[in-house]
């Protein structure tokens, strides 16, 4: 334990480090939100095309959603009633549309072929409509004289879109988005922690590695120690960020804190882990590996929707085995899931993959590392 | 008579540990470089242990492969008569490194870095406590205890740096030109504690290209040249080896080339040449030149500022051997 807590000494001392992995993302996710602050729902959202199976329709449906608007003149969403069941299914197959809707059995079918924003819209207001209408048949069975107030209460909510949309944050929900990538970001940082790792264990990166190298340590013993105080540090920034987007800026993610705090523990691991993988397969001195895991932290991170938003749909919707080999994207997506789609399996099934991820690039920069003899110190 | 393999040897009636075996090691870079060719050479227990050489003989290469930090492609190196690998931390325990270049933690304060790297070897908090602050004491650093690295004169430094690899009290003790860039008092004090730690029982091997200090404290000497042993011995040996017996230097006014001849022409002169305005006069092993030599400047009228007569040093015998000075 005491390599443990000088190393812990060590990284605390170090305020470079200190700066990128905690203070940076804190000031970029305050930046993120002091720019977002300016954008308005209206301009981020805009109509959704929406497909109702021509022979399996529901005229009330039909009418709700096109009634619906997101401002005073734009609707929410562009409905198509004029195809069949099997020509939408069609479409579908040949990703022509990303989704459609029918109603068979007094049951609403929404039928998707990915997930998206427009799938997550329509699916919000048909979840609605839903729970709704049901708690109007219910009253009007069960009291019908309460019947006039339920819908006076109903007509005094805000609009679908608001619901759906608005939630308890002035910001659009779509934004959100981005601070999901911005904490898969921050532990994707870790992955400094990691090249340091391995610049202070490996002896051909710098002198103070090989003095290491010489004493009679065991290797595994100083990676687990460096590693697990990088973890504490790391995670307690991240903990740290993670409280400071959801009380300070109220930045809206699911309502269970611990599983958050969970994705944040797990993505810690595996920015830590991922950093001292490359850094092992990655020859050269240590500012060319951290140059090295620094742009590929950045790119994962892009493609997790950290820059522009549309390249996580477009790898979710292209090239999805990208998404579940990128620890940023399964990142991101684990908080997606549990903010969106309330679903712990897919939420529990990214981490998990994340976890076995990190256990490959713990193992991985082991046998790299163990009894090494170098070519050159 | 003991004949266990290498491990001991008997020097008048004495059995004596080898405590390094290097055998016939090899080492070539990836961009091709020979590092080291055929390396053969013996550390013995109680021993000062000089590597000499110029910068790029192989010094450093030699002690990473001692340590098993590089790979070699032929050879075999032992250490208290076993094979040295990576994972030999019974080994290692015995082991203290004070590597070339300073090797400490700018995040740690003096007292912490020597704590540190003497609890990778000892356990006991309350033995390491007391190392740690004989070490400290070893190295004149009390003053220091609670300063960063970056505080630090280079000296200082150097001196921490030692601290580091000696706190443990290890059995051999390996240092790498620990007097790099370091100031003549600090230099002084390194090379009094190196023989302090011998004496206490510590082997000692010593790596450096000033000859002046390997001739003040090593026992024996090792002189190495593009990776190869090139002469060993103790210095009294080296030297002997060597057909030059004195070198006379004089400072004169101007310098005159035709001197050079009437030099040339004195007994047992082996060269005769210029360094500026000195002329040095080098003789062979024997009696001393100076009578001749201030004979012959009294004869030809020759004034001069001052004169200075000296011994065979290590670096003649490097440049006999090898053509060159060690300080190229």
């Amino acid at each position: 334990m005491r390599i443990y807590f000088t190393r812990l000494k060590c990284l605390l001392r170090d305020k470079g480090n200190l700066f990128w992995a905690i203070i940076f993302p804190i000031c970029l996710g305050t930046f993120f939100y002091l720019g977002f602050g300016r954008l308005t729902m209206d301009s981020m959202i805009d109509t959704v095309d929406a497909y109702v199976a021509s022979d399996y329709t529901l005229d009330i449906l039909v009418k709700e959603m096109k009634e619906v608007k997101i401002n005073n003149d734009k609707p929410l969403f562009n409905v198509d009633v004029s195809k069949s069941k099997d020509e939408l299914e069609q479409l579908l197959l040949d990703n022509k549309i990303k989704g459609y809707i029918y109603i068979e059995n007094d049951e609403i079918v929404y039928r998707v072929n990915s997930s998206g924003l427009e799938q997550t819209i329509t699916k919000s207001f048909l979840d609605q409509y839903l729970q709704i209408t049901t708690l109007i048949i219910k009253v009007n069975t069960t009291n019908p004289d309460k019947l006039l107030d339920v819908l006076t209460d109903l007509g005094n909510q805000q609009s679908y879109v608001k619901e759906i949309l608005a939630g308890s944050n002035p910001k659009a929900n779509r934004l959100n988005i981005y601070f999901y990538a911005l904490i898969a970001m921050a532990c994707m940082y870790g992955s400094f922690w990691g090249v340091g790792l391995v610049r202070d264990i490996e002896a051909d990166n710098s002198p103070l590695a090989a003095r290491v190298n010489i004493t009679p340590t065991h290797k595994f013993k100083l990676i687990i120690m460096y590693f697990l105080a990088a973890l504490t540090l790391h995670f307690f920034g991240n903990v740290v960020l993670v409280l400071y987007l959801k009380y300070l800026l109220q930045v809206e993610f699911s309502n269970n804190l611990a599983l958050i705090i969970l994705t944040s523990f797990v993505g810690t691991i595996g920015g830590i882990t991922f950093g001292s993988f490359i850094a092992v397969l990655v020859t050269g001195s240590p500012e060319k590996k951290e140059g090295i895991v620094n742009v590929i932290s950045l790119f994962l991170s892009f493609l997790s929707g950290l820059m522009v938003l549309e390249v996580k749909y477009f790898i979710d919707h292209n090239i999805p085995i990208l998404g579940y080999i990128n620890p940023a994207s399964l990142l991101t997506d684990s908080l997606y899931s549990l903010y969106y789609y309330n679903s712990i399996s897919r939420y529990f099934t990214r981490l998990a993959i994340l976890a076995v991820l990190s256990i490959v690039f713990i193992i991985g920069t082991y046998i790299k590392m163990r009894g090494n003899r170098y070519d050159s110190v | 008579m003991i004949t266990d393999k290498y491990f001991y040897h008997v020097v008048k009636g004495w059995v004596v540990e080898m405590i390094v075996k290097v055998e016939n090691v090899s080492k070539t870079y990836k961009n091709g470089v020979k590092a080291l060719q055929n390396l053969s050479f013996e550390v013995r227990e109680g021993e000062i242990f000089g590597l000499l050489g110029p910068n790029g003989s192989g010094k450093t290469t030699t002690i990473n492969c001692i340590l098993a930090l590089l790979k070699y492609e032929a050879g075999n190196i032992e250490i208290f008569g076993e094979q040295m690998t990576p994972e030999r931390y019974d080994i290692k325990a015995q082991i203290g490194y004070v590597p070339q270049q300073v090797a400490v933690f700018n995040e740690l304060t003096v007292e912490e870095n020597i704590d540190y790297f003497c609890g990778l070897y000892v356990k006991d908090k309350t033995k390491r406590k007391a190392l740690v602050d004989e070490a400290i004491d070893f190295v004149s650093l009390n003053d220091y205890r609670k300063f960063y690295p970056k505080k630090l004169s280079g000296g200082l430094l150097r001196r921490l740096n030692i601290a580091c690899g000696i706190a443990h009290k290890p059995r051999l003790i390996i240092l790498d030109e620990p007097t790099v860039a370091v100031d003549p008092q600090s230099r002084n004090k390194i090379l009094e504690g190196i023989m302090t730690l011998n004496k206490q029982g510590a082997t000692i091997i010593y790596t450096s290209h000033y000859m002046e200090e390997v001739e003040q404290i090593c026992s024996y000497i090792v002189i190495m040249d593009k990776g190869q042993v090139v002469s060993h011995g103790t210095k009294e040996k080296l030297k002997a080896m060597i057909t030059l017996g004195e070198t006379i230097e004089i400072t004169l006014p101007n310098r005159n080339e035709a001197y050079l001849e009437l030099f040339r022409k004195l007994p047992n002169v082996l060269d005769c040449f210029y360094k500026d305005r000195i002329l040095v006069v080098k003789s062979g092993k024997g009696q001393t030149n100076v009578p001749n030599v201030l004979q012959l400047m009294q004869e030809h009228n020759i004034n001069y500022e001052n004169i200075y007569s000296s011994l065979p040093t290590l670096n003649d015998v490097f440049l006999e051997i090898t053509g060159k000075e060690l300080r190229d």
